[in-house]
């Protein structure tokens, strides 16, 4: 596919993404100069013609929504048996990759984030479109620091002639569909609203409300459970956006948000009470984005390695195919995170060449606006990200950009070398009212003082990311804690609001939910098994359920191994008896047994971090914690042994962030 | 005697479903199975597990132990795709459902992992034996939906369990004593999807095994058609 040129105008120049029925190229339009994203439909789904007219139809109406928080479409065409959508190329993150690697998101931000999201509903729905498939994958936080939905009116074009998938594959869309949805009921513009709020609570908690290891118990949720309530997870979150959330995800569609607008009044007026409106406000907000979207194209993991105790063979699990694994599953637009820079010599000064391609847009692409290309001339921005400033700007000023640099200090980079840049590289800019903006390394020698930000009751991992974006070294301390959540700060040294040199340890005491703590069993009698789940998790307790057949109280508890009110120790594991429907009794039905196997071990090497002086080494078995010990990482690499039978999922956690989990085979 | 019949149906470019049957003076082995994966996964997953299924019984006494044999041949067919899944970049992810029926005149020993059916038929009535590891099976067996809702629900083509997807899989199986005249007929949800209960029992009740596999295609075309529709009666 790659170098093929489409409809004769779009020359495909890599694979950038692979979806569930299409497959995502990189393409160069040459009518326009432009990059473009074109949507390639899976031959499998060609020969189906009911479904292709649909997909058309579908993209058709999504091309004709206009908004800046929409990935646009273009232009949608057939050539022999390629049926393609050509879209706005669009480089940055996924939300879903924003969320994970910077954790929860500061609740202005997360407001921010929703009313983009907001827009771009409204828009669709005014239109006549509900998108169906609203999650943080589909969602691009741009290099830009907007976001853009992607994906409008597919969703609906699928339905009912999608090909057979395993539950694992279609998980992430489960956690965000709305009960109508879950149910296969009919479904209006308000599912898109209670969508919108399960991305809103995870962008303020970094967890999803409803939570499972495969579809079917998650969709259940979605229909039965009632969630953690924001505040529990972030105490940080103000009381009115929290109602605004929980109206959003209302299980009644009725007692939800009644359309995109009504949600969006009331969310800006908010935002209007808690002065968030002026442009500083706006501008530190984009700045924060794009630093955001940054860390989440960065993030990348250590390296671990498997050895087979007994055979002394070696297995490495190393980056690439880890990569691998990623590209896979991750949606189109997924960033390349090294690119080379294209300097193309773009024909900007002739402006024959300029009335030529209006010429030719206007006849085949009616419906663009070209006033723009008149404007003033237009350069296509090199990336020029780890090169040095020295050499940068003398040639961008060349080009008649101006050019601002700010210093960043970071002392394990040279001086002068560019290490951000904004507007990103790769794209066409207009020269006369482009500032383009660096952040360039330089290293002070005297060490300045520094205001130490108060991150009380802030959240781990936000907490950190601010003091080190400031300059400190941070040291975690676990604290068990009553009142304070998991996970959140108790206490700093030195306080907030005082000064500090640059580089000096920050301790963050951190809380931490004391295991040992007793608990008293409740009454589990009378539950469904799900309320008996949620009441277990949210008490801290394990339990096994076993089935016995009956015909009264079917689907309930009816006994429980240990008595309610008896004082026992957090993590206790107790059986409830529930009573499953009498089958029909012609057909025995032997339930799945698992043989009994041989336990055996297996040693895991693990690289330690060098970017901190101590971490806390957690490996989970099947889920259940089998080793814990705080290291010093000077020790580089140590290796734990862990025992198992069959495949189990291993975990290994540092410094509570998991960045390894996979199914070991043990024997 | 038994009776098989594929059709790549009316919208579907490849036929992504195998089946297998064989008759011995001991009994019958018969199987189905439904392919799911991008490129050609989905054939190969499926015919991969009918190859190694039939591998499996040719080299071991099936009968004396069905049971016993039907889980080992379906760990043996999951190894196999699951093996050849995780090498093969292109087929990674692709997996099958299996049903697969071991018996006799008067007694027959059922495995399932997936969405394919096994039915038991007899003179007047239908009885589907093995449940559908699905999504929207799951939600009718919790109550949220009933089987009328779950029959147009957008969210059908989610299976639970399939072979070749984890290193491990566990079969449901089903042990059923029948009568000499009682029928077992497998099929995919091609023809499932689309041919309701009553109607397959009216056309067996009407036409003997092979013109019935016949009819039973005919009608699920006749209905759309919109997924490959494999069915074997024995």
């Amino acid at each position: 596919m790659i170098g093929r040129v489409l409809g004769n105008r779009y020359e495909l120049l890599e694979l950038i993404g692979t979806g569930g029925m299409s497959r995502v190229y990189k393409a160069k339009c040459r009518m326009l100069n432009r990059f473009v994203a074109v949507k390639i439909l899976k031959e499998e789904y060609n020969a189906d013609k009911e479904f292709v007219k649909r997909f058309y139809i579908e993209s058709q109406s999504a091309a004709s929504l206009s908004s800046t928080n929409i990935v646009s479409v273009y232009d949608v065409g057939q050539e022999a048996n390629t049926y393609y959508i050509v879209m706005e190329y669009v480089e940055g993150a996924t939300l879903k990759e924003v969320i994970k690697e910077n954790g929860v998101l500061a609740w202005n931000v997360a407001l921010n984030f929703s009313l983009q999201i907001l827009s771009a509903l409204e828009c669709a729905h005014r239109n006549g479109i509900v998108h169906r498939d609203i999650k943080p994958q589909n969602i691009i936080v741009t290099n830009e620091g907007i976001l853009k939905v992607t994906d409008f009116g597919i969703a609906r074009a699928v339905n009912g002639d999608e090909t057979k998938k395993i539950e694992q594959d279609v998980l992430g869309s489960v956690h965000y569909i709305s009960p109508e949805q879950a149910k296969g009921f009919m479904i209006d513009a308000r599912s898109d609203l209670y969508s919108l709020g399960i991305v809103m609570y995870e962008m303020l908690t970094g967890k999803l409300p409803y939570d499972g290891t495969n579809a079917v118990s998650v969709a259940l949720m979605h229909l039965n459970s009632e969630p953690r309530s924001i505040k529990d997870l972030n105490i940080s979150v103000p009381n009115a956006l929290v109602q605004m959330v929980n109206k959003a995800m209302q299980r009644d569609v009725v007692n939800r948000y009644q359309t995109a607008k009504e949600m969006a009044d009331e969310l800006n007026e908010f935002k209007k009470a808690e002065n968030l409106t002026s442009k500083e406000q706006e501008d530190a907000f984009i700045k924060e984005t794009i630093a955001m979207v940054n860390i989440a194209k960065q993030a990348s993991q250590p390296v671990v390695k498997k050895e087979e105790s007994d055979y002394h063979s070696e297995k490495t699990i190393n980056k690439a195919e880890e990569k691998e694994e990623k590209k896979k599953k991750v949606p189109f637009w997924k960033d390349k995170k090294e690119r080379t820079a294209v300097i193309a010599a773009v024909s900007v000064s002739a402006v024959i060449v300029a009335l030529m391609l209006f010429l030719f847009a206007k006849v085949f692409f009616p419906n663009l606006d070209f006033s723009s290309l008149f404007e003033s001339k237009e350069y296509l921005l090199p990336n020029v990200v780890e090169k040095n400033i020295e050499e940068v700007q003398p040639m961008l000023e060349a080009e008649g950009l101006k050019v601002k640099v700010n210093e960043i200090e970071d002392d394990s980079r040279e001086d002068g070398l560019i290490i951000n840049q904004y507007p990103s590289g790769n794209i066409m800019v207009k020269v006369r009212k482009t500032t383009v903006q660096l952040d360039v390394v330089k290293n002070d020698t005297d060490s300045v003082m520094v205001n130490v930000a108060k991150v009380v009751n802030k959240e781990y991992r936000q907490a950190k990311q601010e003091l080190e974006k400031a300059g400190f070294t941070v040291r975690m301390v676990e604290e068990v804690s009553e009142d304070i959540p998991e996970g959140f700060v108790i206490r700093q040294k030195p306080s907030g609001n005082t000064q500090a040199k640059k580089g000096t340890e920050v301790v963050l005491h951190i809380a931490k939910t004391d295991e040992n703590a007793e608990v008293f069993v409740p009454n589990f009698v009378g539950m469904t098994e799900q309320q008996a789940k949620v009441k277990a998790e949210e008490i801290g307790l394990v339990i096994t359920f076993s089935e016995k057949k009956g015909t009264e109280n079917v689907g309930k508890v009816t006994e429980q191994s240990i008595e309610k009110e008896t004082l026992v120790s957090k993590g206790t594991s107790i059986r409830l008896t529930i009573i499953a429907k009498e089958d029909e009794p012609v057909t025995p039905t032997i339930t799945p047994t698992v043989a009994p196997q041989t336990e055996a071990s297996q040693s895991l090497t693990i690289d330690l971090p060098q970017d901190r002086e101590t971490a806390t080494v957690v490996v989970k078995k099947a889920g259940s914690e089998v080793y814990r010990k705080s290291h010093n990482t000077s020790e580089k690499r140590i290796t734990v042994t862990v025992r198992g039978s069959g495949t189990q999922k291993v975990e290994i956690l540092l410094d509570g962030q998991t960045f390894f989990s996979q199914n070991i085979k043990f024997n | 005697m038994i009776y098989g019949q594929t059709d790549v149906g009316n919208v579907r470019p490849l036929n992504e479903d195998s089946f297998y049957f064989e008759s011995t003076p001991k009994g019958y082995v018969m199987m189905v199975a439904d392919g799911m994966g991008g490129h050609n996964g989905g054939e190969v997953a499926s015919q991969l597990a009918v190859e190694s299924v039939r591998e499996y019984m040719a080299q071991e006494d099936i009968f004396s132990d069905p049971e016993i044999a039907l889980r080992r041949a379906v760990k043996h067919a999951n190894d196999a795709v699951y093996e050849l899944a995780s090498k093969k970049e292109s087929l990674a992810g692709m997996g099958t459902t299996l049903v697969l029926a071991v018996g006799n005149e008067k007694s027959v020993c059922i495995a399932n992992v997936g969405d394919s059916r096994a039915y038991l038929v007899s003179k007047n009535n239908i009885r589907q034996v093995t449940k559908d590891h699905s999504f929207v099976n799951e939600l009718v067996k919790k109550g949220v939906i009933t089987k009328e809702q779950a029959k147009n629900h957008p969210k059908s083509n989610i299976i639970l369990k399939a072979l070749g997807i984890e290193p491990e899989v566990y079969p449901d199986i089903f042990l059923l004593e029948k009568k000499r005249t009682d029928k077992i007929l497998l099929c995919s949800d091609g023809l499932s999807g689309l041919v309701s209960d009553e109607e397959i029992l009216e056309v067996m009740s009407k036409f003997n095994k092979k013109n019935a596999c016949m009819e039973l295609v005919r009608l699920a075309k006749e209905h759309g058609g919109n997924d490959n529709i494999t069915v074997v009666i024995g």
